[in-house]
Order: structure tokens, then sequence, then C-alpha cells
């Protein structure tokens, strides 16, 4: 039963074939045999329970979703009332949330179940998930790889078959990057579709919401009940609710993708290019046009990103000051020195060093010359996928330079371990969608994803071909050893 | 008066404001410090010392100690090296690009909405009496 679908699963508890109870059960039991991931911050199986018995009296009403019973596990950095939620902080370290955030209220309402709390790096900072306060994610593929961050125990979670899908959020690539180094499949959309109301914030004009799935099709179903205009989000976008299914069945003939040629450049490792380029090959084969696009100042997106997210990161972490919530000090002097230490203890290396970072480029004399230049060149990239999008209707190319690396590999250096982002970053500057789908193996038989972009509000072409390649393909049905 | 060793701290404040609260947009203030002569200029070959690190430190509320601070500086100089790629790009007649989709802000009607809640707001407080925040003596 672990082994099917999010579509299946659906199917099979409307047809009575299994119980929501039966289904969380067979969960949790992976959870419990698969502890050594160290995927899952918090499991409460009462509340699971609880919730799928929920599911089988609607069920048994008639009043079903397509997604009603099928079990969820949440990133997290989404506050929830029934776990913790610790964004993988010491901060915030035994953390109860008063309200669920918008996401995973809208997903409960459809009557999905949630499994519990998924690890993640420190606020959502990092590309490795080493970054956790709460100890590493195990790459489900080779345990000594890393499975990608920030949204690594939602990646380990899936690709290990112990969650049919997990909730997770990107703010320069946090969702595609451990999506293909843990050989899932994981898309956000257009920043304002879905609601940031309790995502615990990072970077408040790139994180966005998404999932992570087996496939295109199980993303489609969830986001038709997770996306939408949200009144609590001043940045939500108020548009009319859309069937994000609809394209799934189209057939790809004639259909434009252009592939930049600044992603295929120095720094990409040749099993990842190898892998990419036969994932392009089976596209053409579909019908599809590739076609040559530039974007020549994408890789000015690092320093940008690491500009406006630490900026960004500076101020929104100011809220943690040991006076309403999280991690207090036991002892200080006064006020400030409370709040000082409190920040000290609480925060571990990397959102420290972003604070640092953000507080000197918005400081006075540098913030022209950093924070406004570089959201100046923020727009130059975005205009770019403009130009591009005239050109085609969707870009592909790698997710990354290399197949996951090792624990440690990058750890002592945060600009290696930035660098990671290289293929992810531009997209989220811009603010468009972009997924991660499983496209073969590289080095060490670890996964290699292929990234897919649409231009704003297009979700529902990028998983329409990200679907068909599933169907001509079966990367994405390929099982971790063991699993 | 506000009780001895205790700050008030406005109700309906308090529950518009959870770790996770999405609706606000992000204020970026910039924090008037560090080396007043540093100019737009003078940045282009910066690199920070150690008093600057432990000045930014301090400006973010972080304790840092010496052996931490010097280790953060290295990283942060080579990040900063990273940033500074960013100088020679011309963006004359740019407009900066604040947000991904644009234009201004929605502000909600001017209703009240929060809910009442205060007992769960107050659940994770680190020190309370009485329905209050407990804090350091603020005024002498």
């Amino acid at each position: 039963m672990f082994e099917k679908s999010v579509a299946e699963l659906g199917h099979a508890l409307i047809a009575k074939e299994v119980s929501a109870v039966e289904l969380a059960r067979v969960f949790l039991g992976r959870i419990e045999s698969h502890r050594n991931l160290n995927a899952f911050l918090d499991v409460r199986p009462e509340v699971t329970l609880a919730q799928a018995r929920a599911a089988d009296a609607r069920i048994a009403k008639g009043d079903a979703t397509p997604l009603t019973g099928v079990p969820i596990a949440h990133k997290d950095i989404f506050v929830t009332r029934d776990f913790h939620s610790t964004a993988s902080s010491r901060m915030l370290e035994g953390y109860m949330s008063p309200f669920d955030a918008t996401v995973v209220e809208k997903l409960g309402s459809a009557g999905m179940v949630a499994l519990g709390k998924l690890n993640c790096d420190e606020f959502a900072m990092g590309s490795s998930n080493e970054n956790s306060h709460y100890g590493n994610v195990l790459n489900p593929w080779d345990k000594s790889a890393v499975p990608g961050g920030s949204s690594g125990g939602s990646a380990a979670a899936v690709a290990a078959r112990i969650a049919p899908a997990a909730t997770a959020t990107d703010t320069g690539g946090s969702i595609r990057e451990p999506a293909a180094f843990s050989g899932v499949t994981g898309i956000k959309p257009t920043y304002g579709r879905a609601s940031r109301w309790g995502m615990i914030a990072f970077a408040s004009s790139l994180d966005q919401a998404g999932i992570m799935t087996r496939s295109a099709e199980d993303a489609a179903l969830i986001f038709n009940a997770m996306l939408g205009f949200d009144p609590k989000d001043s940045t939500s976008v108020e548009r009319a609710h859309e069937d994000y299914t609809r394209s799934l069945d189209v057939d790809l003939k004639g259909l434009r993708i252009g592939v930049p040629k600044e992603f295929f450049g120095d720094g990409l490792q040749p099993d990842v290019e190898k892998a990419v380029r036969e994932a392009l090959a089976e596209y053409v084969k579909l019908g599809v046009k590739l076609v040559d696009i530039s974007l020549p100042n994408a890789a000015l997106g690092i320093p940008v990103y690491y500009v406006i997210a630490p900026a960004e990161c500076s101020s929104n972490l100011s809220r943690f000051d040991g006076v309403r919530y999280g991690h207090r000090a036991a002892r200080y002097s006064d006020l400030i020195d409370m709040m000082k230490k409190s920040r000290s203890e609480g925060f571990g290396p990397e959102p420290k060093r972003r604070i640092l970072i953000g507080t000197y480029v918005l400081s006075h004399g540098y913030y022209d010359a950093y924070y406004i230049q570089a959201q100046k060149v923020r727009r130059i990239i975005a205009d770019e996928f403009q130009r591009a999008f005239r050109e085609c209707d969707l870009i592909a190319g790698p997710v990354t330079t290399s197949v996951a690396f090792g624990f440690g590999e990058k750890a002592a250096d945060p600009v290696a371990m930035y660098l990671s982002d290289l293929y992810t970053i531009p997209g989220s500057l811009a603010g468009i969608p972009g997924m991660s789908i499983p496209c073969g193996f590289g080095a060490k038989s670890r996964p290699v994803g292929l990234q897919l972009m649409a231009n704003y509000f297009d979700e529902a072409r990028l998983l329409g071909a990200a679907h068909r390649y599933q169907q001509a393909t079966d990367w994405h049905k390929r099982l971790p050893p063991g699993i | 008066m506000i009780p001895y060793r205790t700050a008030a701290v406005n109700k309906k404040r308090v529950s518009q404001e959870p770790p996770g609260r999405g609706h606000r947009p992000c204020v970026l203030l910039p924090v008037p410090f560090l080396n007043p002569a540093a100019t737009t200029e003078a940045s282009h070959e910066m690199a920070l010392t150690l008093s600057d690190v432990k000045r930014i430190a301090h400006l973010a509320r972080i304790e840092v100690t010496d052996a931490e601070a010097g280790q953060a500086l290295g990283q942060l100089n080579d990040i900063f090296r990273l940033i500074e790629q960013l100088q020679s790009v011309d963006t004359s007649g740019i407009e900066p690009m604040s947000h991904p989709l644009g234009g201004s802000q929605r502000l909600r009607d001017d209703a009240a909405s929060s809910t009442e809640n205060r007992e769960a707001n107050m659940r994770n407080a680190p020190a309370q009496q009485d329905g209050l925040f407990l804090v350091p003596k603020v005024i002498e």
C-alpha cells in the first residue's frame, strides 16, 4: 500500500479498499521503522489516528475529496496546532502554535491526514539539511549523502515512501534541490499562489510553499487543495480557482522548451549533464521543440540572493527576542543582555551568519550599494526570463551542478554551499514556478533531477509537461535500495 | 503604571504576532551605524574588521565571543567577496524589484478581525505573570 501514489490512495479510499485509519497505521509504522533517516521531528500517532478516523467518517458519508484520508507530512516551517513547530531551531524547541498555517489548514480541510513534522535546515537556511539543530537527515539512496536542503526531511520521507507526499518551502531552491538529490518530484508555484500565513518567515519576498510527491500528477491533485487566495497573506494573489490537473494529458507536440546555455557551462558535472541531455532528448521524442535561449545574468542570482535573503531574514528573525515565545537564556544582566544571550543560544551558526550579513547590508552607507543594487539586478534577471519566455513555453535544465554531495563536504565553507543553488536561485528571484523531476542517476548511483520552469501562473502546463515525461519514463518509480 | 518588572503588551498586538505571521509586509529599516565614513564608493574595497563584526553583532543583538567573531570574520569576508560582483553591474535606469509580482500591496479593510486567543498566545511565553510577559527591569 505504501508504494501507491496519492491518486491511487485516494481512489482506494473512496472505493473502500482501505480505510484512512489503516493507511495511517501503515505510514506510522514506516516512520517508526525508518527512524534512522531522521526525517521526522514530531510524530503523534493519537493526532494522526484521530484525523484518520474523521476522514473515514467523511468517506462513509459520501463527502470525500480525492485527497480525503491520504496521509501527508509537513515541513517543520509550517506552524501546526497539534505538533511542535520548531523550524528545526533550538530557538523554537517545544513551541506549540496557537493556530495552523493556511497550507496545513487547507490540506486538512480536504481531509488529508497529517503524519507529523519534517526535519529541515534551521529556518529553511541551507542546501544540505546539515543546519538542523536536530541532526542531519540521511539520503535514502545513499546514507553517506546529504538529502539536500532545506526541505531535506520532506524529500527523504517521500523518497523512502514513509509519506506519500510532503509539504515543503522554497526560498532559493529548497524544494527543487532536495527533490533532485533525493529522486522525488518537487514543485514550487508562482510566488503568491500559496499562502505564507503560518509559514515561519525567512525571506518574505522569496518564500513560497510547494509540495514533494512521487509524481507530477500527485502534485497537481494536491495543488488543487493547497493553493489559492488568502486574505491573511498580503502578498497572496487574488485569482480565480483553477484545476491544476487540467493539462496533464495535453499532447506536447509543438511545445517549445527553452534550454539556457548558461545552465550548461563550467561547473556542471558530466554525469548530471548526460542525464539532463537524455531527458531533453526524450522530450524531443514527445514532439517538443527545443529552443536555445540565454539568461546572461543568471549567475548573478547568487550574489543578489545573498544580499536580499539575509536582509529580509535579519528583519524577520528580529522577532525572536526571548520575550513572547522562543528560547530565553537562563542568566542575563538586563533586557539587552537577555535578548543577546537568548538569540546567541537559540540560533545556530547559519541563521546567525545570515542575520549578520543582513544587518550589515541594510546599514547606513551600505543600503544603496548593496540592498538597492541587489534589487535592481534582481529585476534584470527577472526581465531576462520574460524575454526568454517570448521564445519558449517552458525552460529546462539541470537543478544542481552535481548529484548529492557527502556529509561535511561543504559544511565548513558557506560560499561553496551557497553555490549549490546556482540554477535554482534565478527562478526564485523572478518568482516563477519551477520543479524538479527525477531523470536518471549519476555518480555513485545518486539521483539526478531535471529542472522545468514556467512563466508566472503557468503551473498547469508545467505539471502537464512533467506528467507526460513521467508517462514515458520510469525514473520517478524507482525505489531506493532496501525500501 | 506598568507593574514593576513586567511590561504590559497590548493584547491585540500579541495575537497578531505569532512567529509564523505572513500577512504583513516585511519592513526593512536601514540601521544607522558602522563606519560613519563609509560611503557607496568606500564600499567597493570593503573588507570587514573584527571590530566591525562585533558592532554588527551588537546591532543584531547577538552575543559573540572573540573566537566566534574571528571565525565569522573570515566567512563573512568570503561572502562579501561574492556579493561584490554586483558592484560592476550597470543598473542605471533600472527600478529596484522588491517583490516578484510588483505593484502595491493589498490592504485589508480597516476592521477589527483578530480573534481573542490570549491564553493560547501566552502559552509559549518564557516567563509570564497575570497574563503579562515578564522581562527584566527596563526603567530605573
